[in-house]
């Protein structure tokens, strides 16, 4: 198994959660002309240990050489990470999914002795740059899979998907179907139908440059592409 | 035990500190990293009272002094190899209020200042080489002892006279180079047979070879060998034994006569094969607390590392792993504690650098 690292020459960083994410994201950048030698999408696990991950991160070697780094993360439901006290459930309640997501990865780069923006999709002054993501749009509850759904919402499949859900759900009320049920009952339908969501982005199966994926692309190309057009939000003020 | 070191201007290291130092410690760092300096500096430091240590620390890199001017050897100590700046190394052991520092300088000389005997030449040479090395240690106690190695160009030899000090600590230093003598075994061994803890060795060598079931020391040839039993109808010479089982033996006479001191091993790993390493680490654990001794050893094995996380799981806090990372701001080092170490194991995160 290889081991994680930072690449030669790498200078940005955008951590995921599993490898199908990293292919996800990967395919992303090259179906929209982002895709460089400089940007590495690294799967450093799940939430419980983004904290923890974050520390051995910033102490890798080449970590000096980082210019920006962009942490995505679902907005459903969140464990608290190794650092975070635990909320109580009215607290969980009063806030949104995304809202938690947010400070939860708000804690773990403050741990770790990394600069923290404010707000979902703003990036911070200091080098590195950070900036997080919370998918499907840092405030409805959600997750990658409700930005692919809504990128095939006009897919000619998708009203036969639509109506299975529908069917199934008629006959079982007590099951609520996730956006990512619905991504992979889309994928099982297509020619290679037993493939991840990361791979099947690489087969060509996701619209990846889709407008629905144009907030997350334009999040990419405030670091990405470098110039006086993007001045950095400092969220540290 | 030391809890930190800092080190300026020795070798490639023009300034780096490592702190945190707890009683099993693992350097790692890619080649050249500056890792076997580290551990000289340790060995400078615990013998900075004895001006034969840097030719000491030289001769392990495979450096010899003969009968010509040191200043090749010498050199090479110095940062850029540039004698005008001079070494520093501090440690603080233990609680000691203040840190031990040794400050090495260079007395430079011209080389040509006479005649060369019956040759009816003479040359006016700018070049100058190094005279003589001048050690000064202050104690944590700010004692000042002074020492000297100096080159007698008359006779070509070194003057060098240890001095006494009052805080002394044994101090090994295991070489990745080459091994230690048969002497050197055989003395050492000796010494435990004396105080009743060979038993301990050799129980300990059966984890690399089960066979084992006695170590003797024989004199042969005016001098001494150890000699291994494997229940075989002869003994067998420990140089006869395979690379690991040699490492091992060292490694672990060492530390069982390195009570109250620190062991430095470079390359911990070598000739080891990995399903030994977390009985190694189990071993070496156990055998540091009771004999309260200190290892500093450096590898680049990633099963070492990660089976020594395994074996300290249940006393995290007696072991800590170290990178020596060269940037091109200088070198740095970096700390892996307890809940890095954990994170690694279940992430295989890169540590080595």
């Amino acid at each position: 198994m290889a081991k994680t690292r930072i690449e030669a020459n790498v200078q940005h960083i955008i951590i995921v959660e599993g490898t199908h994410d990293q292919d996800f994201l990967e395919q992303l950048l090259r179906d929209n002309g982002l895709s460089s030698a400089s940007i590495q999408v690294l799967p450093l696990g799940g939430k419980t240990v983004l904290g923890s991950n974050l520390k051995l991160l910033v102490k890798d070697p080449a970590f000096p050489n980082i210019q920006s780094l962009m942490i995505l993360r679902d907005a459903d439901s969140i464990v608290p990470d190794r650092h975070e006290e635990t909320e109580s459930p009215n607290q969980q309640v009063a806030r949104s999914a995304a809202l938690r997501s947010m400070d939860s990865v708000r804690s773990s780069l403050s741990n770790a002795g990394l600069s923290v923006p404010i707000r979902h999709a703003e990036f911070t002054a200091a080098t590195p740059r950070v900036g997080v993501f919370i998918f499907p749009d840092g405030q409805a509850d959600g997750m990658l899979e409700s930005l692919c759904r809504e990128a095939l919402g006009d897919h000619e499949d998708a009203t036969c998907i639509d109506a299975f859900f529908l069917c199934v759900s008629e006959k079982r009320s007590d099951v609520q179907f996730s956006p990512k049920a619905w991504t992979h009952a889309y994928i099982s339908v297509q020619e290679d139908p037993d493939l991840h969501l990361g791979k099947a982005a690489k087969k060509g199966y996701l619209p990846l440059q889709s407008d629905t994926f144009g907030n997350l692309v334009q999040f990419f190309r405030t670091v990405l592409s470098v110039g006086a057009q993007n001045p950095p939000l400092d969220a540290k003020t | 035990m030391f809890s930190s070191i800092k080190i300026q201007r020795f070798r490639g290291l023009e300034n780096l500190e490592i702190s945190g130092l707890s009683r099993v410690n693992l350097l790692l760092g890619k080649n050249n990293a500056g890792k076997t300096s580290v551990l000289e500096a340790f060995f400078l430091l615990c013998g900075a009272t004895n001006p034969s240590m840097p030719n000491t620390v030289s001769f392990l890199r495979g450096q010899r002094i003969a009968n010509v001017l040191p200043d090749n050897v010498w050199r090479c100590l110095f940062y850029g190899m540039n004698p005008n700046s001079s070494i520093h190394i501090e440690g603080r052991w233990q609680n000691e209020g203040r840190c031990r520092m040794l400050d090495i300088k260079a007395r430079m000389a011209a080389t040509n200042d006479a005649l060369e005997s019956g040759v009816g030449t003479a040359s006016c040479d700018e070049e100058l080489t190094i005279d003589s090395l001048r050690l000064s240690y202050t104690d944590a106690k700010d004692r000042e002892v002074v020492t000297q190695a100096k080159f007698d160009r008359e006779h070509g030899q070194l003057e060098m006279v240890p001095m006494e000090r009052d805080d002394f600590v044994r101090c090994t230093f295991l070489s990745a180079r080459s091994y230690s003598t048969m002497e050197r075994d055989a003395r050492q061994f000796s010494h435990l047979v004396r105080i009743k803890q060979d038993r301990e060795v050799v129980e300990s060598l059966k984890i690399i070879e089960p066979r084992v079931c006695g170590i003797e020391v024989l004199s042969e040839y005016g001098g001494s060998s150890v000699y291994v039993d494997l229940g075989l109808p002869s003994l067998i010479p420990l140089a006869a034994c395979g690379e690991g089982f040699v490492r091992f033996f060292s490694i672990i006479v060492e530390v069982t006569n390195s009570r109250q001191g620190l062991l430095l091993i470079d390359e911990i790993d070598n000739g080891l094969h990995y399903s030994v390493m977390q009985n190694l680490w189990t071993l070496l654990g156990q055998m540091c607390i009771d004999h309260n001794v200190q290892i500093v050893a450096t590898t680049h094995n990633d099963e070492l590392v990660m089976s020594a996380v395994d074996s300290f799981a249940s006393h995290p806090d007696d072991f800590r792993v170290f990178r020596v990372d060269r940037t091109t701001q200088g070198h740095r080092s970096v700390r892996y504690d307890e809940e890095d170490l954990s994170a690694v194991r279940e992430t295989q995160f890169e540590i080595r650098g």
